[in-house]
């Protein structure tokens, strides 16, 4: 008797088109999480740079000598192939006020480019009291 | 064939697109964990942002803390800023002065020089300092005036991570305290050993007074407020703050010490969350001061006295000024035999005051008069801790003697508002003294000798006589000329720490004998 089989499909190569559209789905998400990951801890570092060179600067008795301050305190940051660089965007020395605040850019590679999205650059401020002034005589 | 078909259509159903399901189960649950991790990275972010801003408002506060100021008053209003006021950063001005005067009690209670008066004027300079203390004292432990100095840091701070409207702001019933801490170190009032009275002792570390080390003088407390040198105000941990905490471990003997440290919490209250954070910051006002009694003088008299004999007896005493004459002390004084007849005898007195300037009055009878101006140094010295004999002998050299001028005053002048430059003036009682300085002060001690000159013959001052109706015309007459200087000590409360007296006496001796 002959057997006809009706209906039925082929399944070679199905295991191959599901890891495919596996990875299609999973790898993109993995790589964005991992992108995303380095750009959390870049911008904390930054941060705490920012932080750093405010409270060095809080020590400068003019604009200049706590920009100076602030700007030793950032090139004592270690940077690497993910963070590849860091300064002084902004310094503002108010007497009258009687605070510093700085400004931090840090320039983040990713691991993973993304179309128009391979580098950023993270902003941090922080802003300190003035210590170095004297109480009034 | 119904079986086969049923078998079939088993086979039908295959098991292509099981793992399409489970991928999409995979996606959602990673969604769900990159979900959480992001808010767990927002809150942790969020939390370090809130513990900076906090360091930062408690920084603040012990910047600030310095403004808290109140009024000067009455004995120590000489020891304000240039505004008038006092503070935490000058305070030890106030605590050092009112202790050269208790101390300055205790030596001349020692001495027995002490007046009743002075033991009173000791215990209301104590007193007033005490009250200038306690009013600080009360601002101090204020929170909520060390509040707005927080906020004035911790509000422009946002904590942007744990939501849009999230500012830091100080907890209304949060931690907050005050504590004493660096005890022992040095305090920002300088002090010198040779500027303290005979017996006195204050704790020093680097050339200041040790801080949160209680020192008593005349039975009284002194405890003076450390700022470490060179130091700015800044964070110190909350395990070292809270060891010295005024409420848990008070300074001991000491009646409300000012505090020094400040611990501040603030806190974060949004729709989606609630923390908050303290921190612990010293203060140092990076000012120092002399120990000093700015507007205190000591005063030089010269007094001077004639006594009259005639054939060793005395006959009268008279007084004279510091303008050369003559005075006919003895009138027709009859004289014994052999001689007999009358004696009118005259001296010239007065002549020690025309040597020009009154380091040269002072040695116009020969000896070293150096020794004698000891006390009154030391007394300079709590005005200009850096005075020194030589410069008090050059004072006195290039100071002309006025003549008619009995009565001097040594005393400072300043040229800042605050006080602390001393320059060390002499100006006769004439006129022309500082408004503050009141002439008619009264010394709360008394007076003593500390140096006898030796007798000089008619020299500065002599004496003639004429004998009428006797056997002779004249006969043997000499002047001694001597003198004593003598110190009266005084605590410096109301101005004068004492007065040198150069007490100049002129012995006039007439006789008949040859």
């Amino acid at each position: 008797m002959k057997k006809k089989i009706c209906g039925t499909r082929k399944s070679k190569g199905q295991s191959l088109v599901e890891t495919m559209t596996a990875f299609f789905i999973l790898l993109p998400i993995g790589l964005a999480g991992l992108d995303i990951a380095t750009l959390v801890s870049a911008t904390q570092q930054n941060e705490g740079l920012a932080e750093t060179a405010s409270r060095s600067a809080s020590f400068g008795v003019d604009q200049k000598s706590a920009q100076l301050r602030a700007e030793e305190a950032v090139e004592g940051f270690q940077t690497g192939v993910i963070v590849k660089s860091v300064a002084v965007d902004k310094l503002n020395f108010d007497l009258g006020k009687g605070t510093v605040s700085v400004t931090t850019v840090a320039e983040v590679k990713l691991p993973v480019p993304f179309p128009f999205f391979n580098e950023v650059t993270c902003r941090a401020t922080s802003l300190q009291p003035i210590v170095s002034t004297r109480a009034d005589r | 064939m119904r079986a086969v078909s049923a078998n079939r259509a088993k086979r039908r159903r295959t098991k292509s697109g099981a793992s399409v399901i489970l991928i999409c189960f995979l996606a959602v649950g990673l969604g769900i964990v990159a979900y959480f991790a992001f808010q767990y990275y927002l809150l942790m972010g969020g939390s370090s942002e809130l513990r900076n801003a906090v360091d930062a408002g408690a920084i603040n506060v012990s910047k600030r803390v310095f403004q808290l100021r109140v009024p000067a008053k009455g004995e120590f209003s000489d020891c304000a800023d240039t505004s008038g006021r006092i503070g935490l950063s000058n305070v030890n001005r106030v605590w050092g002065k009112a202790y050269l005067i208790n101390a300055n009690m205790e030596e001349m209670q020692r001495d027995g020089l002490a007046k009743p008066e002075a033991g009173s004027n000791a215990d209301m300079a104590y007193q007033q300092a005490q009250n200038i203390n306690d009013m600080i004292a009360g601002k101090l432990k204020s929170k909520h005036l060390l509040d707005k100095y927080f906020n004035q840091v911790a509000n422009s701070r946002q904590a942007s991570m744990l939501g849009a409207d999230a500012t830091v702001n100080t907890e209304e019933n949060g931690m907050w305290a005050t504590a004493m801490v660096d005890r022992g170190a040095e305090s920002n009032l300088k002090v010198s050993q040779p500027q303290l009275p005979k017996g006195a002792r204050l704790n020093r570390v680097k050339g200041a007074a040790a801080g949160y080390t209680p020192v008593t003088a005349n039975n009284k407390v002194f405890c003076f407020v450390p700022f470490k040198q060179g130091e700015m105000p800044h964070l110190i941990s909350d395990f070292y703050f809270d060891k010295n905490r005024g409420d848990t471990n008070p300074v001991p003997n000491a009646p409300n010490p000012l505090p020094n440290a400040f611990k501040e919490s603030g806190a974060v209250n949004t729709t989606n969350v609630a923390l908050s954070a303290a921190a612990s910051a010293v203060a140092n006002p990076g000012q120092t001061y002399d120990l000093a009694m700015p507007h205190c003088f000591v005063s030089l008299i010269f007094t001077n006295r004639a006594r009259w004999f005639v054939e060793k007896k005395q006959i009268t005493d008279t007084e004279y000024g510091t303008v050369p004459e003559v005075q006919w002390g003895v009138k027709r004084i009859p004289l014994g035999p052999p001689c007999g007849g009358k004696l009118d005898g005259y001296g010239k007195l007065g002549n020690e005051y025309t040597r020009g300037s009154i380091w040269a009055v002072i040695n116009s009878i020969p000896g070293d008069h150096t020794p004698a101006l000891a006390p009154m140094l030391q007394r300079i010295r709590e005005i200009d801790p850096r005075y020194s004999m030589n410069k008090l002998v050059a004072l006195l050299r290039n100071a002309p003697f006025q003549p008619g001028a009995s009565r001097y005053f040594i005393y400072p002048e300043y040229r800042t508002q605050d006080l602390t430059d001393p320059q060390i003036k002499i100006a006769p009682d004439t006129g022309g003294l500082p408004p503050w300085l009141n002439p008619n002060t009264l010394l709360d001690g008394m007076e003593t000798n500390v140096f006898q000159e030796p007798v000089s013959v008619d020299d500065p001052n002599s004496n003639f006589q004429v004998i009428t109706e006797g056997k002779y015309s004249n006969g043997k007459h000499e002047a001694r000329n001597s003198g004593s200087i003598k110190w009266t000590p005084g605590t410096g409360f109301g101005g004068c720490l004492g007065s040198l007296r150069l007490a100049r006496q002129t012995d006039l001796y007439f006789s008949g004998d040859q």
